[in-house]
């Protein structure tokens, strides 16, 4: 064997090595890659040049305009976590269908999936099902197993349903890809756009969302005692509409700006994701206002809310470029009416920034999405590296070499990456295996002939499963953590294999059927 | 004209090699920290005990200078002559010989020294904490300025250079100056698959060969590799692109190497920390320390 393969193997086995001895991914990434990076120079395999390339691939991640959309979409789901909007869903939704039977479980899924199109933290959703779901699936007589796995696989669909930040990374890492590929068959290469993901992955997501529950369904009528509808009521009160309205309302409305933006083409997913985290300060400081007794401040917030859809009335009726040739009267009237408008907006975030700090949110809000951003683009520079060296030792002529050695063609090289990406997800997370794993065997992928955005949902999706697999699946982890000890961990794994097949079955469904997801991106382009 | 380029950028260049000393002499400490390992603290133990720090450290210092300064200036402590001829030259006898003598002064540095080491770690914690507090502030105003740019450029037709280039800046802002802060709350993912069943001090093991052997030598290949462009962007004070853009993008470009003092100096301090708990004093945690964050 060549001292480069054996030198790249070794990298590959040694960062195995000390990821196990738990160092953090991203500096371990790094770190192996520049001591291996030293010992190439030494001997003459690499020119220095090439690891001194770092810092200006770091600059390349820092000017990364398609990325700025993850710390805004990582801002807007932990300020909306703060603001009780998932306590809210799931008390309403699960009140609504709990004499439903299975309804319970129809509720956790719903709410799983509106969260996901919201906050899409799969953490803080999982938490957030498990202390408040949780308990009353299980005095109601539930399957722990089944409502253990319903918990944890709804809490995952924030990484396939947009807007989510694996869509976001996987359409950096595949659109790159697409270009390499292009460059090396001479093909023009489309563009693939986080819009595109958004909209490839919104079938997908939605048609998962329908299996779970068709399972759910099935389950209730085959085994009725695994999900019992409540027979007495606790809560003898009904829910008021309004309460309905509220708490089902201020999600929805959010879901439709930012989702429905970007899928209209209207924003692109960063000027949508500003629309998201700005909506969620304000819905945070409507919901927690009345606690501070805030009543100035929840003024001004709901004259901001009411400024937005008057602002649109506006735009939708003038003309109000400030730049056109002749500006009537008339139309400076409704600028000026539209600057105040804008004021008002802005004061109302002003003030729910303020209710949010007087109850000591916001700072742990800002403070957790700058740790989120942090860890995600530490490991994007601590990968970038890794990149740099096992691509001097020539890794991705090995990988590609092999890619296209597995008889097939396509379809056998998919299925090896698509193993080796579920076998990954066992102990990797989502992050390390876009930045490291996507660049290296998307290229051969997309040269033998495979649908940039056709390939980046079958990862999204593969990667999504690897949350619930046991042992290391961080959505079973998360669950566990925030479970009663009286629930088995043997019964939350078993739990959650019936949903993870589920998954491989929606897996092959958008193999087989590429439509569903490069069907609405074609419509929306 | 040119020379005085040339002049500058040697000089700015020079300047940022004379930084270097200040990582290094804390560098220094640490595997006199870290050897003090083996005998119980109060127990001084016998000339096995002593054989075995001095080891310990020549090893310790020598993979510290070897990994990341070793191939960038051109000495390899003799190893390269080594592998070429066939034989050790006096080059590498004469660096080895250095690096020993080091090593032996280190490993018998005084107690007094853990105090130092406590004072250092806090101080650089406080670094991290303030840096954070910064990417804190630029979390909040990136939320405002992108949703000016969108009313600006919905509303009125308005598109701003630059506002674009200032949401650039504070998006890069927040994780370049944010991730030091993060290593300290012990927010970046880990795989604990074995991290939960180790001992106290075998997670502090990993953390100080980790922070020793990838942490530092990562800031330093960034601040050395980095130096050159850093000089350019600074003699020329370059604005971003567009004649209308913000005026300070190497303001912007600085931010490279300050991410990469931030790494080192974090990481020296989780070094001192996991080192205090191997001689079993730990520092007491910061309350204010917390992963405020969970998986995406």
């Amino acid at each position: 064997m060549e001292l480069e393969l054996v030198l790249a193997l070794s990298m590959f086995l040694v960062t195995m090595a000390v990821l196990l001895a738990g160092y953090p991914v991203a500096l371990t990434l790094g770190g192996v890659a520049l001591a291996f990076g030293l010992i190439g120079v030494e001997l003459g395999l690499i020119p220095m040049p090439i690891l001194r390339n770092l810092p200006s691939r770091i600059l390349g991640s820092m000017e990364n305009q398609v990325l700025i959309a993850v710390p805004l979409f990582v801002l807007m789901g932990v300020i909306l976590e703060r603001s009780r909007v998932a306590d809210d869903l799931l008390h309403t939704a699960s009140r609504l269908l709990a004499r439903v039977q299975g309804g319970l479980g129809y509720a956790v899924v719903i709410v799983g999936a509106l969260l996901a199109a919201s906050t899409g933290i799969v953490g803080a959703t999982v938490i957030t099902m498990t202390l408040i779901a949780l308990p009353t699936m299980m005095r109601q007589g539930y399957d722990p197993k089944l409502a253990s796995g319903t918990i944890a696989a709804s809490g995952t669909l924030g990484q396939i349903i947009p807007p989510s930040i694996v869509l976001i990374l996987l359409a950096d890492a595949v659109s790159t890809a697409n270009q390499s590929a292009a460059m090396s068959s001479g093909q023009g290469a489309s563009v693939v756009s986080v819009g595109d993901l958004f909209a490839g992955a919104l079938f997908p997501g939605l048609m998962l969302v329908g299996l779970y529950l068709l399972y759910l369904f099935l389950m209730a009528q085959l085994r009725p005692q695994s999900s019992p509808a409540a027979i007495l009521d606790e809560d003898s009160e009904p829910l008021s509409a309004r309460e309905i309205l509220v708490s089902l309302g201020a999600p929805l409305s959010l879901i439709l700006a930012v989702l429905g933006s970007i899928l209209a083409g209207l924003a692109s997913p960063t000027e949508a994701s500003a629309i998201g985290a700005g909506g969620a300060l304000l819905l945070a400081g409507l919901r927690l206002g009345p606690e501070v007794g805030a009543k100035l401040s929840l003024r001004l917030i709901v004259a901001a809310l009411l400024a937005l859809p008057l602002l649109g009335l506006l735009v939708q009726f003038n003309d109000l470029r400030l730049a056109q040739e002749t500006i009537t009267p008339f139309e400076w009237l409704a600028i000026g009416a539209a600057m105040a408008l804008v004021l008002v907006f802005f004061a109302g975030l002003a003030a729910a920034a303020l209710v949010l700090s007087r109850i000591k949110q916001l700072k742990n809000a800002l403070e957790s999405g700058v740790q989120i951003t942090s860890m995600v683009f530490l490991i994007l520079i601590g990968a970038s590296l890794f990149a740099l060296v096992f691509r001097a030792y020539g890794g991705d002529h090995y990988v590609e070499a092999l890619l296209t050695a597995i008889p097939g063609g396509l379809w056998g090289a998919l299925l090896v990456t698509m193993l080796a990406m579920f076998l990954l997800g066992f102990f990797l997370d989502f992050i390390e295996i876009v930045f490291v794993v996507v660049p290296i065997v998307a290229p051969p992928l997309i040269v033998l002939g495979a649908d940039p955005v056709w390939l980046a949902i079958l990862m999204a999706l593969n990667l999504q499963t690897s949350f619930l697999t046991p042992p290391f699946g961080f959505a079973l982890f998360y669950l566990r953590g925030a479970a009663p000890d009286s629930l088995a961990t043997i019964d939350i794994w078993r739990g959650a294999l019936p949903f993870i097949g589920l998954q491989i079955l929606m897996i092959v469904l958008v193999a087989a059927i590429p439509v569903l997801a490069t069907g609405l991106p074609g419509l929306v382009r | 004209m040119e020379p005085f380029v040339a002049f500058a950028g040697t000089t700015l260049r020079f300047i940022g090699y004379a930084g270097l000393p200040l990582v290094i002499v804390p560098v220094l400490l640490l595997p006199a920290l870290a050897t003090r390992i083996l005998p119980a603290p109060g127990n001084r133990g016998g000339p096995l005990i002593a054989l075995l720090k001095i080891l310990l450290a020549w090893t310790v210092l020598f993979q510290l200078l070897t990994l990341p300064f070793g191939s960038f200036f051109g000495l390899n402590f003799g190893i390269l002559d080594a592998t070429r001829t066939g034989h050790f030259g006096p080059k590498f006898l004469w660096s080895h010989l250095t690096i020993l003598g080091l090593s032996t002064v280190a490993a018998f540095l005084p107690n007094g020294l853990s105090n130092a080491g406590r004072l250092l770690s806090k101080a650089l914690d406080r670094i991290a904490a303030s840096a954070m507090w910064v990417a804190i502030g630029v979390a909040l105003l990136i939320i405002l300025i992108q949703l000016a740019a969108v009313i600006l450029r919905y509303m009125f037709g308005i598109s701003l250079s630059w506002m674009t280039d200032s949401i650039v800046f504070a998006f890069a802002t927040i994780f370049m100056l944010g991730v030091a802060g993060t290593l300290r709350a012990d927010g970046h993912v880990r795989v604990d698959i074995l991290r939960r069943e180790m001992s106290a001090k075998q997670k502090a093991l990993v953390d100080l060969i980790g922070a020793i052997l990838f942490i530092v030598p990562i800031g330093i290949l960034i601040l050395y590799s980095g130096s050159g462009q850093i000089a350019r962007t600074w003699l020329i004070l370059e604005p971003f692109n567009e004649s209308d853009g913000l005026p300070v993008k190497y303001l912007f470009i600085s931010l490279v190497p300050t991410f990469a003092i931030l790494l080192i100096s974090q990481g020296l301090s989780q070094a001192l920390k996991a080192a205090f708990v191997l001689r079993d004093e730990p520092i007491a945690p910061d309350p204010s320390t917390q992963t405020q964050g969970g998986a995406i």
